[in-house]
């Protein structure tokens, strides 16, 4: 039952198209991520949700609501929503109480109404005791607090999430990832949250939308984005991988020299994907273990630590395949080997 | 049919209704005059004629004021520039004593009108009873030591008071030149001098060209100075021509066509300005400062804080001494006594006199409208088009802008030729001059306004929406809160100016709507130097007031700021 609906939506700038004819339904109480590369248009989409960007084109509903399409226009201030925004957006003339309150003062509430709301939720972001604090006496994790306070207080209809976490250093992100997901488990309010970053993605969101110039690459959930992606772009901006390109027929994939056995690939596949871990590495004389083995020459190393990674050149194929091993599987630069994979391993591409 | 809804329900919202109006306004009192002084220059009795250009250009004297502006304008731009540059220098990068005093000097002669000083030193420096001229005599000297009515004098009093403006100018140029790229120059062996020259100066170049073409500007379109010095001593320049095109019998057309000179050299100038600033070596100033270490003077820092002091003892503190003599004395040349003391000055401007009270009153208010409405209109035009909210927005932009190539003067003479006549009638009402000085302000109060708008986060009003407030709660609950510092700024800056503003008032004042400085024009020219010193200070006790109180709310140096 979809609760929030955009279909065939389009936003244009002048000749350039931001967002091109995109449709999605987002459940009640789901929590979406938009993922993509810069200049996507998922920030273009978030806006056009909110009512800052008007579409050039096509409809978005809310529990059955036309908000935009047919002649309707909602503005911003009627969509019953909230945002946090990428700079925070935190009043610098209104203390932290006075900015968390301000959307309970635009609804018909008692003061007293007013004033115990905005002190439970700000219990909830453990702001309580910085309540009459300027937001220029906050650091940067507790501006974050507040933005995200005023954001929930209203008990918005949709919440949406604009790279909120783009300007936190690294650990306060973190941090900040998992604070943001428990606040959805405890409101269950419907968010779509923009951002760039895949690790954010995948921790806070119930389903991931990855989007590339201006369209739907894939919507799924975090395990089945990375598992199986379906199109190149996908495979590459989700995690690492190695794409190889070729040919899907008859019970098998070729490419150059190659021809491995792969079932049912996915339809107008063109490309066969395989994560740089799941490739094992062996001596060339190692006895094969059953699975699929392609003998080639080690190209170069980097030890990373966590990990080796390598690069292979096998005959053939254009570009050499990347290989990430534990520290204590250590092959020298020029070094034949067998390369192996599992075909759980392999997904197909588009 | 979306598309139709759509445009209907923006029709009708209210704040396309205020942009209607506000352009609509903006077209009638920018548009409309430019184009009835156009139309004026090139029309004769039947059609196109070039009647009036041969007018106003056929006659050598004529162009030989024209030639006198051009000159003055050189010379003085080239003085000041000599004098306000190093001293921003020495304000920005070294280790003289007494920056702020110095800063306080320059806002002090920023503060005074160019005409007053022009008083001050007719007291001063005047052929025969001048202060100056009789300590010479009595110290032995024959004759006069010094004649301000001469163009040696103008030129000396116009680059005066034209050093704040290369001051601001360079000092907000020295201010962000990073120690670090003069140090990059002197670790590879570079001297201080060579330094100086090879970095330092090549990368403020632009700035302190743009300062004296500004100034260069001014001079040629003042209006005061001239009429004081020049008219007295038989010298008469590009403005004062066209003054004298309306005495009888008033040739309009020929003002309006010679207007078009000082219109052309505004825009040429304007232009090279524009070239100017917009190069790319420029771009190095907009980096972030990094450390700064000032120069050490060493000995010279006394010297230098006295050359500064020296500056500012001629610009202000000489003058301020001799309008307050003159202002409480019966008669200025009897000097310094108890016997010349007296208050009747003042008296007789604040309570005999009906019409220097009316005009202190008519200065206030006049002043205070016209800022108001600037700064409003300025305000709303920078932020629709900062957030895109209408398409017409760039062309009230350009409208908001296009004063700044029309001089005082010629703002005079356009208003003059567009409003007195009917149908709008309205030579000696209020609203032409609160109109006129609206429209001459429009161009500082949309560059503050443009500066101010800039520093708002447009996040901060999405947020405000997307929680349930209208455009106008944005307005109210944190445009203004957070813009108010900066258009109070704006305000005063603009009150200030305008309430010393001659040029513009010059053709438009009426009996009953005379200002200050019309005033005290009429003054200087009947000889009451007592009761014209008076007026002066009052002028300036009111400004240094508000100087103060802006320092307040809007920063120590707003007025030495360059948005």
């Amino acid at each position: 039952m979809a609760y929030l609906r955009l279909a065939n939506l389009q936003c244009r700038f002048g000749g350039f198209t931001a967002v091109d004819d995109l449709s999605i339904d987002f459940k009640e109480g789901e929590f979406i991520a938009l993922l993509g590369p810069s200049g996507c248009g998922k920030t273009t989409t978030l806006r056009a949700i909110a009512g800052f960007v008007e579409p050039t084109g096509g409809t978005i509903e809310l529990g059955g609501r036309t908000l935009f399409g047919a002649g309707a226009a909602v503005p911003p201030e009627q969509r019953q929503m909230s945002m946090i925004f990428q700079s925070y957006a935190i009043w610098p003339h209104m203390d932290v109480f006075e900015n968390v309150a301000f959307g309970l003062r635009l609804r018909d509430l008692s003061k007293a109404e007013v004033e115990r709301r905005t002190r439970r939720i700000l219990e909830v972001v453990r702001l309580d005791h910085l309540a009459q604090r300027l937001p220029a006496e906050l650091s940067g994790g507790q501006q974050q607090r507040v933005a995200l306070a005023r954001a929930i207080v209203v008990e918005p209809k949709v919440l949406l999430l604009d790279e909120p976490l783009s300007n936190l250093d690294a650990n306060l992100r973190e941090e900040m990832r998992f604070e943001i997901r428990r606040l959805h488990d405890e409101f269950g309010i419907t968010s779509v949250y923009v951002t760039h970053d895949q690790t954010e993605a995948m921790v806070t969101a119930d389903r991931i939308v990855v989007m590339n110039k201006g369209r739907i690459e894939q919507a799924d959930t975090p395990k089945r984005v990375y598992d199986h992606p379906q199109t190149r772009f996908v495979a590459g901006f989700i995690g690492r991988t190695n794409l190889i390109d070729g040919q899907f027929g008859g019970g098998g994939f070729t490419a150059g020299g190659l021809a491995i056995p792969f079932a049912s690939p996915v339809e107008g596949a063109t490309a066969l994907s395989i994560r740089p871990h799941r490739i094992g590495i062996s001596q060339p004389d190692a006895v094969a273990k059953g699975v699929y083995d392609i003998d080639g020459t080690l190209r170069s190393r980097v030890f990373l630590g966590e990990t080796w990674e390598y690069e292979v050149d096998v005959p053939g194929l254009a570009a050499p395949l990347r290989v990430s091993r534990p520290p204590d599987e250590v092959f020298e630069s020029g070094a034949a080997v067998r390369l192996s994979f599992v075909p759980a391993a392999m997904v197909s591409v588009r | 049919m979306a598309k139709f809804v759509n445009a209907t329900r923006r029709l009708l919202d209210p704040s396309t209704i205020v942009l209607a109006a506000l352009a609509a306004a903006l077209i009638v009192l920018v548009g409309l005059p430019l184009f009835k002084l156009v139309g004026l220059s090139v029309r004769g009795a039947d059609g196109f004629s070039f009647a009036p250009m041969a007018h106003a250009f056929g006659e050598i004297r004529h162009l030989e004021a024209l030639g006198r502006s051009l000159f003055i304008g050189l010379t003085v731009a080239a003085i000041s520039t000599c004098i306000g540059v190093p001293m921003a220098w020495l304000v920005s990068r070294t280790n003289m004593p007494g920056g702020n005093f110095v800063t306080l000097i320059v806002v002090a002669i920023f503060v005074m009108p160019p005409y007053l000083g022009a008083v001050a030193w007719m007291l001063l420096a005047g052929p025969n009873a001048g202060w100056i001229n009789r300590a010479w005599v009595f110290l032995g000297g024959d004759e006069r030591l010094l004649n301000i009515y001469s163009m040696e004098g103008m030129i000396f009093l116009i680059a005066l008071y034209s050093i704040p403006i290369n001051f601001i100018f360079a000092k907000s140029a020295f201010d962000v030149v990073p120690t670090e790229l003069e140090d990059a120059a002197s670790i590879l062996g570079a001297s201080r001098f060579v330094t100086t020259v090879k970095v330092t100066l090549p990368m403020i170049w632009p700035a302190i060209l743009g300062g004296a073409i500004i100034v260069m500007l001014e001079s040629i379109t003042l209006f005061g100075t001239p009429a004081l010095l020049g008219i007295p001593a038989g010298i008469t320049v590009a403005t004062t021509q066209l003054w004298q095109f309306f005495e009888f019998p008033p040739r309009l057309d020929a003002a309006a066509a010679y207007s078009m000179s000082l219109i052309a050299v505004t825009i040429a100038m304007l232009w090279l300005q524009r070239r100017l600033l917009g190069r790319r070596g420029f771009t190095a100033l907009t980096g972030k400062g990094g450390e700064r270490r000032p120069v050490d003077l060493g000995r010279w820092r006394w010297i230098s804080l006295g050359l500064c002091f020296a500056v500012g003892t001629l610009a202000v503190f000489m003058p301020l001494v001799v309008l307050l003599q003159a202002a409480f004395a019966k008669a200025w040349s009897r000097g310094f006594s108890l016997s010349n003391l007296t208050f009747k000055n003042f008296d007789y401007l604040l309570f005999k006199n009906s019409s220097a009270l009316g005009s202190i009153w008519n200065t206030v208010w006049f002043s205070g409208v016209a800022a108001t409405a600037a700064v409003a209109a300025a305000l709303i035009v920078a932020y629709v088009q900062a957030r895109r909210l209408a398409p017409g927005a760039t062309l009230l932009q350009f409208l908001c802008m296009v004063p700044v190539a029309i001089p005082g003067i010629v703002l005079a003479v356009a208003f003059y030729a567009t409003f007195a006549p009917p149908p709008f009638s309205l030579y000696g009402t209020a609203a032409m001059l609160i109109l006129a000085f609206t429209i001459r302000s429009l161009p500082i109060a949309f560059i503050n306004a443009a500066a101010t708008v800039k520093s708002l986060n447009p996040e901060m009003e999405d947020a405000v929406r997307i929680l349930g407030g209208s455009r106008a709660v944005v307005m109210r609950k944190v445009v203004v809160p957070l813009a108010k510092g900066g258009l109070i700024g704006s305000w005063l800056l603009v009150f200030i100016a305008t309430t010393r503003e001659l040029s513009t008032a010059i053709f438009l004042t009426g009996p009953k709507t005379k200002v200050m400085s019309i005033v005290m024009l009429d003054l200087s020219e009947e000889g009451n130097f007592e009761v014209l010193a008076a007026l002066g200070v009052l002028l300036l006790a009111a400004a240094a007031i508000v100087v103060l109180i802006g320092q307040r709310v809007a920063g120590r140096d707003f007025m030495l700021r360059r948005p």
